[in-house]
């Protein structure tokens, strides 16, 4: 039987079809934001070069803004400090898991689904992939990209991000999500019904991952509501401004190396 | 000028375009507005449809590399619209009046604004839906989905007729 023409053609042209839909979709799994970026590195460290002259024009225009925010900062930092000093003694003080490097954000974007960061350290200045990067009242995202210079990171908004969080400074914890369709607002999941939640308790990094230490504030409780008569899913609206980011921390946690380790030696 | 040195100078027109309203126009989380799909919904009707896929997949590739987004999710989704072209063209491209017209690219200067408005819709419905199901795929909400899939319709089909009503036919003339 012979088969017509036609056929064979709308069957090649399928199979092309098939091809290149499993090209983008091999792409797409295998994160596709760092292949990007790792594809135009050098393009971005030339990009990163005019956005930080960019950022400083931008920062010297709004040097009120920053000087309030940074006030802001400094006073809860100043009450953390307090508390401190108050629970502990000077011996629990040394060996801290934890060690920040100071960045300025040069480049940031906050309207699309996929948003992400440039800060202006690289591997030059210790950044390494899959460090965390906070504010004192906020996890901003988690580095992806490293250049000499600047470093990529994939912003907490970014409907694939998530972070752990907790209900006040013991309470119970789940995966903290951007909502999208808010502005400025999170939602928490995976909470027990039964939990007494208030309007307005705060809620903190939980510290169960390696890229963020515990108690940062994050959000305050804003609603909640049940989700399937077993869990509540807890709106939080976000402590951090996205907007007017301008300086943030990169965390490095020295027990990284020996948590993953452990992770990865017991799979 | 030859057609084919118009259309890859319309092409790179719409990278750049692309790379630019990607960077520096972010309204909304839920609103993605995608000018490139209109290079593949204006190709001629006659273009061999295997090298219709390729040209979607290079575009949206580059599309990927140059603007903010996940390499590979707008080459998948222009390699499906481009796919289901033909098929939403023989089901709403007016007969007569365009079958002799085969080479030309689909412009308000060769069909009607009502025809073009309702393959462009369609097209993007395509465009979108899969573009929003892979993006969407770790973390899927159907309220999100629906809301986000509706709002770039609209507004991506507003934004082909204008583009259409002012630019893409005096550059293909």
């Amino acid at each position: 039987m012979r088969i017509p023409p036609s056929l064979l053609f709308g069957l090649g042209r399928f199979l092309l079809f098939i091809l290149l839909e499993a090209a983008c979709i091999y792409m797409v799994s295998n994160n596709g934001i760092i292949q990007r970026y790792r594809l135009i590195g050098k393009l971005r460290e030339v990009q990163g070069f005019f956005w930080e002259k960019y950022a400083a024009i931008n920062e010297y225009s709004s040097l009120k803004n920053a000087n309030e925010g940074l006030a802001a900062q400094n006073a809860l930092l100043m009450h953390q400090l307090q508390q401190f000093k108050e629970n502990t003694t000077p011996a629990d003080t040394t060996d801290a898991p934890f060690a920040f490097i100071t960045a300025k954000v040069i480049r940031n974007t906050v309207g699309t689904a996929h948003n992400y960061l440039i800060i202006d350290k690289g591997y030059n200045h210790g950044i390494k992939e899959d460090m965390g990067v906070i504010t004192p009242t906020g996890t901003i995202g988690i580095i992806r990209g490293v250049s000499a210079n600047y470093s990529y990171v994939l912003s907490f908004l970014n409907t694939s991000q998530q972070v752990s969080a907790k209900i006040g400074n013991d309470g119970a914890f789940g995966p903290l999500s951007w909502n999208p369709q808010r502005q400025g607002m999170a939602t928490l999941t995976e909470i027990p019904q039964h939990l007494q939640i208030n309007l307005n308790d705060t809620i903190y990094t939980s510290g169960y991952s390696s890229f963020f230490p515990p108690d940062i504030p994050l959000g305050v409780v804003e609603g909640f509501r049940t989700v399937n008569g077993v869990h509540l899913n807890i709106d939080v609206r976000l402590l951090e401004e996205f907007r007017s980011l301008k300086h943030v921390m990169v965390v490095e946690n020295k027990n990284r190396e020996e948590i993953d380790m452990l992770v990865n030696g017991t799979r | 000028m030859n057609r084919t040195v118009k259309y890859i100078t319309l092409g790179t027109i719409i990278i750049i375009c692309q790379a630019l309203l990607s960077e520096y126009v972010n309204i909304w989380a839920l609103l993605y507005i995608a000018v490139f799909p209109q290079f593949i919904i204006l190709l001629p009707t006659s273009m061999n449809r295997s090298l219709y896929l390729i040209t979607a997949f290079a575009l949206g590739l580059c599309i990927d590399l140059f603007s903010d987004g996940i390499l590979g999710l707008n080459a998948a989704a222009l390699v499906a619209m481009a796919y289901s072209r033909p098929l939403i063209l023989k089901f709403t491209l007016p007969k007569g009046n365009f079958d002799s017209n085969e080479n030309s690219p689909l412009t308000l200067r060769t069909i009607e604004i009502t025809s073009l408005t309702l393959i462009t819709a369609l097209l993007l419905t395509v465009f979108f839906a899969v573009y929003i199901l892979i993006d969407s795929a770790a973390s899927f909400t159907f309220g999100y989905t629906v809301l986000k899939l509706v709002v770039c319709i609209i507004a991506n089909t507003l934004v082909s007729i204008l583009l259409n009503l002012t630019l893409l036919d005096k550059i293909l003339r």
